[in-house]
């Protein structure tokens, strides 16, 4: 079966500083990926080659068998890839319906049939009591759940969750991770970008580690947390410098 | 636009008044050249013609986000080629207002595709020298009759240029409606200029959107000069290409409210009013463009939302004058 998404080679480099060095990788179709590593290891830089911001330097980009690279975002968005912002980035002076509208007009052809569509996910997603409120009046948490919604309302196949656990509190950290669940259990491909550990440690089949632009492990997450050369790169760096 | 769920929630209650006020504004505005003496036709006209004027700049500077500085270029392509299709080439006037639309959209969107591209002032240098450039072609060149500008062919029927301007402003504001307030086209160009890597990220095509609005804004500023052309007779680059232009569309959509729908009509009017009875006051004199440009200031300064933002989610009666006093304290912004 061919996978989701395959990367050959992806390379990237801003202004002499190489963000992505070679990277491939593979994500199965149904599977939840997480992708973890120092800042600056090049996840983000990933998820915006894979997403059409900019046109990676070298290598190649395959969605379901076909290569994608090269194509603008919006024609990646309608191929069937939905991404959130590691920074929540909504559309401020619009209500919480309509920005997740927005995603739905690339199946709905009139307002209300996006309207209509938006609902239904703010429902699936906890936000339907948020609807009518403007983005501004919204707290961080349900900030990122409208991220979630409104890439779901372009009907991926596969997902892109770019640190949608960052800043919450434990007790909302364990609903998104429900959520991310439930979206999952819906049929949907999810490569998470995440910090939290715990939960990418329980929510992923396969963890990559990325270091310095590069790939340095891939496992499941009971050996990853083990590897040696992870613990040095990432988790070890943390527990020294960051607490 | 801002608040849709509610207007959606609940139609039946304020739709009665709306369409009866609907009603009797369409049969004054119909009725108005056979109740008024010609003068006041004359400046219904023009508030007309710039309600739509300001209507159009606000489809690609309000509700999109991106500010157009040369948009009365396009009223001015469309002022001269009205004038040369009639004088030259023997167009009938709507075959000159036609094409007029027609080629400032086309020009918009030639301009548009490689500017809109780019986020940042690229875009309103851009328009500004298109404008420029415009200007100094029609003020050398020939068939426009250079500085001294043309005549067109005679048609002295106030009346008639009041019911097409009427016609021609009302499609503007019955084309933003149904394409902006209430499709998603307009939503797309929102989501644009609230967050246009997001919106591109959910599948929105934005050059093309923003490329097709620019060209939807230049469209009817085309029409409107054609229109404007035939009806003073006699236009030169100052009178239809000059900044000026431009500066009062802006000008009425900031005052009135950017990306609003009643906002551009409502700037119109009050920029026509206070600019004439000024006018009235002091005759030909450039010192009505020294307060209206302090308005302005006041307006980006303290009340950024514009008129409509003013009144949006009003509560307190305004002939209270307590509570007026204490609304306005906390809307304006100190």
């Amino acid at each position: 079966m061919t996978p989701v998404l395959e990367t050959q080679n992806l390379t990237k480099s801003f202004g002499g500083i190489l963000a992505l060095d070679g990277l491939s990788l593979t994500v199965p179709t149904g599977a939840i990926v997480g992708l973890i590593g120092p800042n600056g290891s090049g996840k983000t830089t990933f998820f915006n080659l894979v997403t059409g911001v900019y046109p990676p330097d070298r290598g190649q980009v395959r969605f379901r068998g076909r290569i994608i690279t090269g194509l603008r975002p919006h024609r990646i968005a309608r191929l069937g890839i939905g991404r959130t912002f590691q920074i929540p980035a909504p559309f401020v002076k619009m209500t919480v319906l309509d920005n997740v509208a927005v995603g739905a007009f690339i199946h709905a052809g009139t307002l209300a049939a996006a309207r209509r569509a938006a609902a239904e996910i703010l429902e699936f997603v906890g936000l339907a009591a948020r609807a009518s409120e403007l983005v501004s009046q919204v707290t961080l948490e349900d900030r990122k759940r409208l991220e979630l919604a409104r890439a779901l309302a372009t009907r991926p196949e596969l997902l892109l969750l770019d640190e949608v656990m960052a800043g919450l509190n434990p007790a909302e950290v364990r609903a998104a991770v429900e959520l991310i669940r439930a979206i999952r259990a819906r049929g949907l491909t999810i490569v998470v970008v995440e910090h939290v550990m715990d939960a990418i440690l329980s929510l992923c089949e396969r963890i990559v580690v990325l270091d310095g632009g590069r790939k340095i492990a891939e496992d499941v997450p009971e050996r990853i947390v083990a590897n040696e050369a992870v613990i040095r790169a990432y988790l070890g760096e943390r527990r020294s410098a960051a607490r | 636009m801002t608040t849709p769920v509610a207007e959606v929630q609940s139609p039946a209650r304020s739709a009665v008044p709306r369409w009866t006020a609907g009603a009797l504004l369409a049969a004054a505005l119909l009725l108005l050249p056979f109740t008024v003496s010609s003068f006041w036709i004359r400046i219904a006209t023009e508030v007309l013609l710039w309600a739509g004027l300001a209507q159009s700049w606000n489809i690609i500077g309000g509700y999109t986000g991106y500010l157009s500085f040369g948009h009365g270029a396009f009223f001015g392509l469309g002022a001269y080629v009205t004038g040369i299709g009639m004088t030259v080439l023997g167009w009938p006037f709507a075959v000159g207002l036609v094409v007029s639309g027609v080629l400032a959209a086309a020009l918009a969107a030639a301009i548009g595709y490689p500017t809109l591209r780019l986020r940042g002032a690229y875009f309103a240098i851009a328009t500004w020298a298109f404008g420029e450039m415009l200007r100094q072609a029609a003020t050398v060149l020939e068939v426009t009759g250079g500085a001294f500008g043309m005549r067109l062919p005679a048609f002295l029927n106030l009346p008639f240029f009041y019911y097409v301007t009427l016609g021609v402003s009302t499609l503007v504001y019955l084309t933003t409606y149904l394409l902006l307030e209430r499709s998603p086209f307009g939503y797309k160009l929102l989501a644009i200029r609230e967050h246009e890597e997001a919106a591109e990220m959910v599948g929105v095509n934005t050059v093309a959107v923003k490329v097709n609005a620019f060209a939807l804004s230049a469209f009817f500023p085309g029409v409107l000069g054609g229109i404007y052309a035939y009806w003073l007779t006699y236009i030169h680059p100052d009178s239809v290409l000059g900044g000026i232009i431009t500066d009062l569309m802006v000008v009425m959509v900031f005052l009135g409210g950017m990306g609003t729908f009643w906002g551009p009509l409502l700037g119109a009017f009050l920029v026509q009013l206070v600019s004439r009875s000024l006018w009235l006051v002091w005759g030909e004199s450039t010192l009505y463009l020294v307060i209206i440009g302090a308005a302005i200031c006041i307006v980006v300064l303290f009340m950024p939302g514009g008129i409509v933002g003013l009144l949006e989610g009003r509560r307190a009666p305004l002939l209270a004058p307590r509570a007026a006093w204490r609304w306005w304290r906390e809307r304006v912004r100190w």
